[in-house]
């Protein structure tokens, strides 16, 4: 399952794609919206993509983890649009016959889809002001209101 | 004579207030000709303009390579998805 939707993205059901007889392991990884970010209390984002790239980026973030490990099931999933504080933004779901594969696949998964998929976010505090987040490099990422 | 309509997001797409800049170039210009254009266009965002990437036909591409007419071309800001 690939997809780019604007709509609340359901866990279970990228959870469940990837689940199957042969998997002894499915990890889910859910990023979800942040509300404070050191002093600054972010009051939503909102997340734009260049939707054709960003859809072929995913797919070949799967077969590439495909890859470099025996997985059965790999989903990705990202929202665009308006995400509230605590709802997610990015649901990433893997299964491999046993656990190592499935965590290190979804590691890789989200650290490359970070810096590799063109999806932007817009941080909207609660003060009123707003701002494009575009970090200055993998590596040294400022601050954001997502899971890390 | 080569006109290139480049594809604009996030931080670059609010300043220009569209989503598409034309540019044209009296030859098919290199990925570096187009970034030292838009440096020109844009000098208040080249910190992340040095950041940023072109992705040609939804590839990224590097400093070298050309543009050719009716390809897709777009300029992709540092990406903060997830």
């Amino acid at each position: 399952m690939i997809e780019i939707i604007s709509q609340p993205i359901d866990a279970t059901l990228v959870l469940e794609s990837v689940q199957s007889p042969n998997a002894g392991a499915s990890v889910l990884f859910v990023g979800s919206t942040r509300e404070w970010t050191e002093e600054k209390q972010t009051a939503s984002l909102d997340y734009e993509c260049y939707e054709e790239m960003a859809i072929l980026k995913l797919q070949e973030l799967e077969t590439e983890a495909r890859g470099r490990w025996p997985l059965i099931g790999c989903s990705l999933v990202h929202r665009v649009g308006p995400v509230e504080i605590g709802e997610a933004s990015v649901v990433i779901a893997v299964s491999s016959a046993h656990r190592k594969p499935a965590f290190e696949a979804g590691q890789w998964l989200i650290d490359t889809l970070k810096t590799e998929v063109p999806i932007w976010k817009k941080e909207k505090w609660r003060n009123g002001d707003s701002e494009w987040v575009h970090p200055s490099s993998p590596q040294a990422n400022p601050p954001s209101s997502t899971e890390e | 004579m080569i006109e290139v309509e480049l594809d604009l997001f996030a931080v670059f797409k609010e300043e220009h207030g569209s989503n598409q800049l034309q540019l044209s170039f009296d030859e098919p210009p290199e990925v570096a000709t187009l970034i030292t254009r838009l440096q020109g266009q844009w000098p208040n965002l080249s910190d992340v303009l040095c950041k940023s990437r072109i992705a040609v036909n939804n590839q990224f591409r590097d400093n070298k390579h050309i543009i050719q007419q009716g390809d897709k071309v777009a300029l992709i800001p540092p990406v903060s998805g997830g």
